[in-house]
């Protein structure tokens, strides 16, 4: 008889995030022959967003689709795995997780907690603040009550005098239509223009320096994961793998859409300057110096993640600017380009 | 036990469920003057704060849950009463006590133990909030077990007034 | 066992149980913790800890909590009384005035607030006794207050447009705009059939005597009106306003609301310490019934779900051959037979991943759709057996009120709620006119 398996998701239907989670599913189910067969289900309909974890922890369900951050409440170490503020890229996290010992340190986390990891997919920069009112500067946020995800992004809010919220993502349009917020970051352009945040914000206050990728993945139950037959094991893992590989760029590529929907929409974006980003960085590294002092854990994810980029920085200053953010605006005029 | 022992049993039962219950009422006192004086700090002096948010889920959380046993002293929760007559109340009762025995009992054991495990595994990973406020989990999921011990007493004391009214066919 | 018979045998088992007398929040925990062991096993329990923790944290429920409050201070400080009075004298003549002014009232509550348990509630606690006193008939006092409170959750701000946009990914935005419409309908079509039945026999709900409206001439009517309408107008318009103009959430709103009754009690001179602690233990003796219930509820939508019910439910019923329109009709009544049952979180959770696509191969406006299934849910806060509008009013334990009263009285407006779902539905202009026209 088939295996059968519970996905439950932090994603509700109307976050395409969700597509990771249902497209991992789709490649085991098609993988295995049917052998295990992963039913998704969205945020909830089982349990509620903030509480996937303790339920795949608990083995009630054998998986969960999460973003990492999420869980910091129960180890703040959890804050770098998902994403950080003006932390690491998309492929920067591809590559610690292959290559630099970021698995080793996904699974050695979750373990803790009885569980195995797998990222599934990372997605690119987000697009920053979507704001009812206008800010432009650093000097802008004070006073502001944002919705922002994470306790090192609380920590530069605190310092730029802004308050933050933390709401689920289903809450936000309508805290945002209330003007309950000033304004919120959610995710990047095409889950905004989903969210139809388009419909209550004018503004965006960008780059999305707060989580300028975010990992997001699936944790499975010890004991589940134990009772799966060899085959079956390496099935998971290949299809997380190509998961990533596919759906990665497939969240970068639904941007481009987006990006233009949001501009036609007559959103006006402010980007702060290279000078105040560096102030940003500087609150970022107070962040991460405290809570690795307060933390062993943190202090342990936080060295590998960073001595690896460290160790890579040479490498990727030598690709500069052929990496991302190069600008392709000066391809020539080939034949029916438009 | 002699009769009079078990009365005043229920009397303590009752009395605890009563008193925990009119204590517990008032948390909706600090959950408004919480709530106002957020909409005042925020809007007229653009000072927002970053715990009021958490603060009244979790007045609001602890409140409903914690008088739940009070509720049930009062006969608040929902019920419907199909016998009333004097002859058909004993057949109330003992169907009462059925459904203490097959509903009530096990929902409610298995929010005690399983609320417990819940307050335990919070407690050893030394879970706060996801916020910069971060406050500690531990109290608001301990309200689970609490209210589990709460209403499992009180419980029990609805079934020895049903039993002592089979035997004596006095309600207490 | 298949899942079939698993499912039908969890209802019959709540319903048994529900009948033999035992609290509903119990019956529906007890059903999920005996299924929860046998069909799933002990690591289910875990669940129930984590949803009942989902339902503690909620900034969203916390307004049942305080719009019960501010009701309970309302009713003690005499405003509410003042309210009703005075509408009464202003609609002395007709029979059924004060029906018509309590669904009124209703219709703007609901704009207040976004939960159904805080606008039952409090609308009985504001409107029941007054109309019990003033002689309406029990079965449509209750009829029209399980009716119009119910409209709370339909008319925006509503919790329930809020998660279907989110399931549905549709702008929440639209679909709010598109409920206003239907919503009002509905309370026009109650307001209609209780002058209409007044009208036919006045006993059920009789106009002011002659005698009683001649010692009061109309410009004291007018004024009486004036003087008593109006503290409780600068409520509405300090709950109502603070909403419409950004300043709270309607969570906030309630907390405000609830703090403005408190300062007209004492305006008014009817604090006591005494009727301040009554108010706060009611608050928490109706908080808790309306809240557990949800609790109970929620452990066993849980259940339900993880067994694999809802799907089996949907997969059987929809295995017939029909064309668009009985394929429409067929999906109606399964949600109406779903919502005799469980709650409409639940609903939404089990139909929508199956209604949605199927809706969008027949062609339907995908706002025109969901508001249509929001209509429709309406009447699952009143059908029996389960019809949580029902128990909450039930809970209160007005003076002589049956749930027998209960039941009987909301078979008319369960009707109307299909007359106005029949209307959407021949006339979709109805919900898509105020999206079209304000959102493009
Ligand atoms: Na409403
Ligand atoms: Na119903």
């Amino acid at each position: 008889a088939p295996i059968k398996w519970k996905l439950v998701s932090t994603w509700t239907p109307a976050i395409n995030l969700i597509e990771g989670d249902k497209h991992f599913a789709k490649l085991v189910n098609e993988m295995s022959n049917g052998e295990l067969q992963i039913t998704v289900h969205t945020a909830g309909e089982l349990v509620p967003a903030m509480q996937v974890f303790d339920s795949v922890s608990a083995g009630t369900f054998e998986m969960g689709g999460d973003w990492p951050n999420y869980w910091a409440g129960k180890n703040s170490a959890f804050d770098l795995l998902g994403s950080y503020p003006m932390g690491p890229g998309q492929y920067d996290y591809v590559n610690w997780y292959y290559h630099g010992g970021g698995k080793d340190i996904y699974n050695w986390l979750y373990g803790k907690y009885n569980m195995l990891y797998f990222i599934h997919c990372v997605t690119p920069m987000e697009s920053g603040i979507r704001s009812v009112v206008p800010i432009k500067t650093l000097a802008d946020y004070k006073g502001k009550k944002l919705r922002m995800s994470g306790k090192a992004q609380g920590h530069i809010l605190r310092k730029l005098g802004a308050s933050q919220v933390m709401l689920a993502g289903g809450e936000i349009y309508q805290a945002l239509q209330l003007k309950a917020l000033d304004g919120a970051e959610f995710c990047s352009a095409s889950i905004d223009w989903g969210m139809g945040f388009a419909e209550v914000t004018k503004f965006n206050a960008g780059p999305g320096w707060h989580q300028p990728a975010s990992a997001l993945g699936v944790m499975i139950n010890k004991k589940a994961w134990e009772k799966l037959p060899a085959n079956l094991k390496a099935v998971v893992a290949r299809a997380a793998d190509a998961n990533v590989a596919y759906m990665s760029s497939w969240y970068e590529n639904t941007n481009i859409k987006a990006l233009a929907d949001f501009e036609k929409a007559g959103t006006t974006v402010y980007k702060l300057s290279d000078k105040e980003l560096e102030t940003l960085e500087g609150y970022s590294w107070e962040y991460l110096l405290d809570e690795a002092k307060r933390n062993p854990d943190f202090n342990k994810v936080a060295l590998s993640l960073f001595q690896y980029l460290k160790d890579f920085r040479k490498t990727r200053q030598s690709e500069s600017p052929f990496s991302h953010g190069r600008d392709w605006s000066k391809v020539p005029a080939l034949p029916g380009l438009k | 036990m002699s009769s009079g022992k078990i009365e005043n049993l229920l009397k303590i039962i009752d009395s605890i469920s009563d008193w925990t219950g009119k204590v517990f009422s008032y948390i909706v006192v600090p959950l408004t003057v919480l709530i106002v004086f957020e909409v005042i700090t925020r809007r007229f002096f653009d000072a927002p704060t970053i715990w009021t948010f958490e603060m009244s889920n979790f007045l609001f959380g602890a409140h409903f849950m914690l008088c739940a046993a009070y509720g049930l002293l009062y006969k608040s929760h929902v019920s419907i009463d199909l016998f009333t007559s004097h002859t058909n109340k004993k057949v109330q009762e003992i169907l009462g006590i059925v459904s203490y025995a097959f509903m009530f009992f096990p929902f409610m054991i298995v929010f005690l133990i399983w609320g417990i495990d819940f307050t335990v595994t919070a407690w050893k990973m030394g879970e706060t909030s996801w916020s910069v406020w971060g406050p500690s989990l531990v109290p608001i999921k301990a309200v689970i077990p609490v209210t589990a011990a709460l209403v499992l007493l009180q419980g029990i004391a609805e079934v020895i007034k049903k039993i002592l009214y089979l035997r004596k066919g006095v309600a207490l | 066992m298949s899942v079939e018979v698993l499912s039908i045998a969890m209802f019959l088992l709540l319903v048994i149980f529900f009948f033999m007398g035992h609290p509903l929040a119990f019956v529906l925990g007890g059903v999920a913790t005996i299924f929860g062991f046998f069909v799933i096993g002990p690591q289910i329990f875990n669940m129930f800890m984590v949803r009942t923790y989902g339902t503690m944290d909620n900034f969203v429920l916390v307004a049942i909590t305080l719009f019960i409050l501010m009701g309970n201070f309302l009713t003690v400080s005499g405003v509410a009384d003042g309210l009703f009075e005075s509408l009464r004298y202003l609609l002395g003549p007709v029979r059924g005035g004060l029906g018509l002014a309590v669904i009124a009232v209703c219709i703007v509550f609901a704009a207040c607030t976004g939960i159904i348990g805080a606008s039952v509630v409090t609308m009985g606690l504001l409107a029941g006794p007054m109309l019990l006193r003033y002689g309406y008939q029990k079965e449509i006092t209750m009829g029209m207050i399980a009716a119009g409170g119910s409209l709370g959750i339909l008319i925006p701000p509503s919790i329930m447009l809020v998660i279907m946009g989110d399931q549905a990914s549709l702008s929440v935005g639209k679909l709010l705009l598109a409920a206003v419409a239907p919503g009002v309908l509905l309370g026009v079509l109650y307001m209609v059939y209780i002058a209409i039945r007044c009208f036919v026999d006045p006993k059920i709900g009789p106009p002011v005597p002659p005698e009683e409206l001649a010692k009061v001439p109309v410009s004291k009517r007018i004024t009486g009106s004036l003087i008593y309408a109006l503290p409780p107008m600068i409520l509405i318009f300090l709950v109502l306003g603070s909403i419409f103009f950004g300043v709270a959430t309607p969570t906030e709103a309630s907390g405000v609301g609830a703090f403005a009754a408190f300062v007209m009690l004492v305006a008014y001179g009817k604090f006591t310490w005494k009727t301040f602690a009554n108010c706060i233990y009611s608050t928490a003796k109706a908080t808790t019934m309306v809240v557990m219930i949800l609790v109970g509820a929620t452990c066993f939508t849980g259940v339900f779900l993880t067994m694999g019910g809802g799907q089996a439910l949907i997969d059987g019923i929809m295995g017939m051959g029909l064309g668009k329109w009985g394929i429409y009709t067929l999906m109606m009544i399964i949600l109406i037979i779903l919502g005799m049952f469980i709650d409409w979180v639940g609903i939404v959770m089990i139909v929508f991943p199956v209604f949605l696509p199927i809706a969008k191969t027949l062609g339907f406006d995908p706002i025109w759709f969901i508001t249509i299934m929001a209509v429709n849910l309406q009447m699952s806060f009143l059908s029996p057996p389960f019809g949580y509008a029902l128990f909450y009013l039930a809970g209160m334990k007005m003076e002589g009120v049956q749930l027998s009263h209960i039941y009987r009285g909301v078979v008319p407006f369960l009707a109307l709620q299909v007359i106005g779902m029949l209307l959407c539905t021949l006339y979709p202009q109805i919900i898509l006119y105020l999206p079209s026209a304000m959102m493009k």
